[in-house]
């Protein structure tokens, strides 16, 4: 079994982006979810199995802060590693979600090897007994 | 705070599932957040064990959870397990992990009896594996063999403890029994299932900590008895035949068959039934063998030519070595050795031996008839007077002489380096035969007529290794089959790519490339299947041999084209029409010596086969020069049978076909070898399975030819594609003649024919296409449309259609089914847009239309 990524971002474009990334980073095999907004991607987590949440700031209803607040209250969920994506030139923001209890922040654009490093970081060697395919270097943006 | 908070997980985990439903999901999803929490708890601690045990539990939510299996309740039962065993793994991993911190984790008791459980795992995984490979074991299997020693070697091993004892023993048992088959060559396994069955029951029990009070000593019986005892030495025939499963050494079956011999012994009703099949078999298998060896002849190299005549001699010998028929089994034995030898290619066959093994076909015969002759009368015939150990003696020598290979005398190479001259190798020969333990190399160099050195490179010329033939593979037919399969799709797939990417120049370059190596590729998968058309042609010598024997009449076959290669599949096609038409040549084309030498023929008949490629077709034709087909013969006997009213103009070719009706024949006398009527139809349509045509040329008194047309390969067809309102369909280019669109003045309409189109001065009846398959809407005009003219068997018609979309290859796939057999319809193709567009079977829409 491969793992379950959720991406929350409002834009289908920049999740379809995100999740290619992830793909090029050796994470192919892996499950993606997506969710538009904050609130979605809590009623997503709340009903199943996600091992790593990689969500935007800007977004409607609940924004990426509120988003990550909200998770940090659920006793289940408050330990699943957040990545948040921001535009660079924006420390303040970022220290906010730092504080909030983000896992990791990256900038855009990224690079694959950045998913990649960012990942084993956090899951370690978490890969549900499951040789992970990392064929696919070198796909930039 | 870790076991506590696994604890505190898993306890809610256990909750919520009491109230999860299936009906609703979110009352089961909701349990993956907690299993997740768990997990990462285990993996932090790592327990990796539980983990993967978590991960289990996952799965069997996410199957419920994708509701694709209607059997809910026992995946909601599975879940149920899991889940409990998971929180016992849970909460007793807590437990030991408390004991371990306090007793410095050198405790080693419980370890052990983790390791009892996988034990039995493992003893049970070796069982099963082993009864699948009883359940395909067949004996000759020695590499099977050998894996089921290795098998139980470690069940032995594995059951050393104690309470073991008794699978232990039964494992020794089986073990033995095991090496006797592969040792004495016994063929029946029955007592190593028996004893596997027990083996697994015993297992159970164990494991059940029940005691196995049932009484297993008649399955061990069973496994020691047959080799601890000769089989029972009766002289009786039915004790042998019974049995079959056994083996027996060669010398015990020659003694009891020695005392069978002696006098005339009555034969067993049992055995009766067995000989009759085993003389019309043998017949049978000889008489291919001697075809063959013609074959080999021409072609010694031939492995499958060797095989075809190995495998008789081996059934021969497999079935007579059971009947007591030791002669037949010795000289068969004999000659299948000399065979496999030559099977393994330690040597070519060549006329010596193609004699021998000849002579041992006809001994083998006359042995045959003798069996069959004691069928007949009930007793076993003496066949005392025929002698096979001659022959036999002469097999083995050959087989010997043979595999030491052409090894030329050292004293005939230096003759033929120059080094000596013959004269001095007779000299040399003769000092030989005084000291026989010379060398003649170490004369030569003694007498001085040879320097050391020469007789050194002699020598290294003699035992020159062979030329190594170029490594082959052997390739089953079903592999090469789909290999070509394949092939069309990628020309499909890359012939959609082309037609997606030809506004986009910079791909066009790449997709040109792909295309030319697609193309090669399908050529070499091709011309893997492509086989000479020679072997088919050699069968039609010997064919015509005899037919001009049996006829009396004088005919010789020349052969045009042998090399030609042909679709292996198609081949098959071929054989059937070729004897036929072979047939009819020579009983009803070529006339008697006597009436050729009357009309100035020389009064040798001749029949040529010639084999040739013209546009993606093998074209085979079969010519005689004998006296033609009669026209008003066929015309009269075509009214006789009600095929014709007389009222119709025939062109040649139209008169020539109705021989191709079925239980049509113009013989006046039926003669052993044709005549009967049937024949030409079942030629006919032999061909037209294959997608080819037949067509007939005659002329009176000088000769007929039948031209068979096939395709080179059944997978491609060269077409063209047209459009007829929505549909799209394939017509083969081979039938097209022009397409035109024809202008008012040129459209007619006939009385009794119905609509027709002028070209070129001829009327063409014209097919709507549309009201065949019954896709038009509205009637077309014609002169506003297209016609294709296309032609089948020397009848044109036209097609009424939209457009003319291409000209392309299309790989053919079979419709498949009830859509087989639809008229006029050969199959279909996928076009480079992914739709479907039927081929048409030219003819079988000019029966359509007629009907």
């Amino acid at each position: 079994m491969s793992y379950s990524i959720l991406i929350v971002d409002d834009s289908l474009p920049m999740r379809s982006v995100i999740i290619k990334t992830f793909k090029a980073a050796g994470y192919a095999s892996a499950q993606f979810f997506e969710a538009a907004n904050g609130k979605q991607a809590l009623d997503h987590m709340k009903n199943g199995w996600i091992d790593i949440v990689v969500t935007d700031y800007n977004m409607p209803v609940m924004n990426g802060l509120q988003f990550l607040k909200a998770i940090k209250t659920q006793e289940l969920l408050k330990d699943i590693p957040i990545i948040v994506v921001s535009t660079e030139g924006n420390e303040t923001k970022i220290k906010e979600f730092m504080d909030a209890g983000a896992k990791a922040y990256i900038t855009k654009p990224f690079t694959p090897e950045t998913i990649r490093d960012l990942v084993t970081d956090i899951l370690g060697e978490v890969d549900y007994d499951e040789t992970v395919d990392d064929s696919n270097e070198g796909f930039d943006f | 705070m870790s076991y506590e908070a696994i604890e505190n997980l898993v306890e809610k985990l256990s909750c919520d599932f009491v109230l999860a439903s299936p009906e609703e999901p979110k009352t089961l999803s909701g349990l993956l957040p907690i299993l997740k929490q768990i997990h990462s708890n285990c993996i932090k601690h790592s327990h990796k064990k539980e983990a993967k045990e978590v991960l289990k539990t996952r799965k069997i939510i996410d199957a419920i959870l994708k509701n694709d299996s209607d059997d809910m309740e026992q995946k909601m039962t599975a879940l149920e397990d899991s889940i409990s065993q998971l929180s016992s793994f849970l909460y007793g991993l807590n437990e030991s992990d408390q004991t371990q911190d306090e007793q410095d984790e050198k405790d080693t008791q419980p370890k052990e009896e983790t390791i009892d459980t996988p034990d039995f795992d493992q003893i049970q995984h070796i069982l099963n594996e082993f009864s699948a490979l009883i359940g395909t074991f067949c004996p000759d299997e020695i590499p099977d063999l050998g894996a089921m020693l290795i098998m139980l070697d470690y069940l032995i091993e594995a059951s050393q403890k104690e309470e073991f004892a008794m699978f232990h023993d039964i494992c020794h048992v089986c073990k033995d029994y095991v090496g006797n088959i592969t040792l004495e060559n016994i063929q029946n396994t029955k007592p190593i299932e028996e004893g596997l069955v027990l083996l697994t029951s015993v297992l159970s029990h164990i494991k059940t900590k029940e005691e196995f009070v049932f009484d297993y000593s008649d399955v061990l019986e069973l496994l020691t008895a047959k080799f601890s005892q000769e089989p029972p030495l009766e002289s009786e025939t039915e004790s042998e035949t019974e049995s079959e499963t056994e083996s027996k050494t060669e010398s015990e079956t020659s003694q009891e068959a020695s005392q069978v011999q002696s006098e005339p012994e009555k034969i067993s009703d049992d055995d009766m039934e067995i000989i009759i099949d085993f003389v019309s078999e043998a017949q049978e298998n000889l008489e291919t063998i001697e075809v063959n060896l013609i074959e080999l002849e021409q072609d010694p190299s031939n492995k499958d030519i060797i095989n075809e005549i190995f495998r008789p001699f081996h059934t021969i010998k497999g079935v007579s070595g059971f009947l007591a028929l030791t002669k037949i089994n010795k000289l068969a034995h004999t000659t299948e050795n000399l065979l496999d030898a030559a099977r393994s290619g330690e040597f070519l066959i060549n006329d010596i031996a193609t004699d021998a093994i000849l002579e041992s076909v006809d001994t083998l015969k006359n042995l045959i008839e003798r069996v069959s002759k004691g069928a007949q009368t009930g007793f076993k015939q003496v066949d005392d007077d025929i002698d096979v150990e001659i022959l036999r003696d002469k097999l083995q020598k050959l087989q010997v002489a043979l595999t030491a290979g052409e090894k030329l005398p050292l004293g005939e190479i230096l003759v033929q380096k120059g080094d000596i001259t013959s004269d001095n190798l007779d000299q040399a020969l003769e000092i030989q035969k005084e000291n026989p333990d010379k060398k003649i190399g170490e004369i030569l160099v003694e007498e001085k007529k040879a320097a050391p050195k020469q007789v050194a490179s002699a020598l290294m010329d003699q035992n020159a290794p062979k030329k190594q033939v170029a490594a082959q593979v052997k390739v089953s037919t079903d592999k090469l089959d789909d290999l070509v399969d394949y092939a069309g799709e990628l020309v499909i797939a890359q012939s959609m790519l082309r037609q997606k990417t030809a506004h986009d120049t910079s791909l066009t370059q790449n997709v040109t490339q792909l295309g030319q190596i697609v193309s090669n590729m399908q050529n070499i998968a091709m011309s893997m299947r492509m086989i000479p058309i020679k072997a088919t042609f050699m069968k039609m010598i010997r064919l015509v041999r005899d037919l001009s024997k049996k006829s009396g009449k004088e005919v010789s076959l020349i052969m045009e084209g042998e090399e030609t290669e042909i679709d292996r599949n198609v081949v098959d096609a071929l054989y059937e029409p070729m004897v036929h038409m072979i047939r009819n040549s020579c009983d009803h084309g070529i006339e008697q010596k006597e009436d050729r030498l009357e009309n100035n023929k020389p009064s040798q008949g001749t029949i040529i086969l010639r084999a040739y490629h013209k546009g993606g077709h093998i074209i085979i034709e079969i010519e005689d020069d004998g006296k033609g087909l009669d026209k008003d013969a066929i015309l009269e006997k075509a009214k006789e049978k009600e095929l014709l009213t007389g009222a119709e103009q025939l062109t040649d070719a139209q008169i020539y076909y109705l021989i191709m009706a079925p239980g049509f024949s113009t013989a006046k006398e039926i003669t052993d070898v044709s005549g009967r009527g049937v024949g030409m139809d079942v030629v006919k349509s032999g061909i037209e399975k294959f997608r080819g045509t037949l067509s007939i040329e005659s002329s009176k008194g000088k000769g007929t030819k039948f031209t068979i047309s096939l395709p080179l390969t059944l997978a491609i067809i060269d077409g063209m594609l047209i459009g007829v309102d929505d549909e799209k369909y394939v017509i083969p280019t081979i039938a097209i003649q022009k397409a035109f669109k024809p202008s008012e003045d040129e459209c007619f309409t006939v009385e009794g024919k119905g609509e027709m189109v002028k070209d070129r001065g001829n009327l063409i009846s014209v097919i709507r296409l549309n009201d065949i398959y019954n896709s038009g809407k509205e009637k077309k005009v014609i002169w506003e449309n297209l016609v294709v003219v296309v032609e089948s068997k020397d009848e044109k018609r036209a097609l009424l259609i939209d457009e003319l979309l291409g000209k392309d290859e299309f790989v053919i796939k079979n419709l498949g089914g009830k859509l087989e057999d639809v008229k006029g319809i050969s199959g279909g193709a996928i076009l480079s847009d992914g739709q479907v567009g039927l081929i048409l079977d030219i003819h079988g829409i000019f029966e359509v239309a007629n009907a």
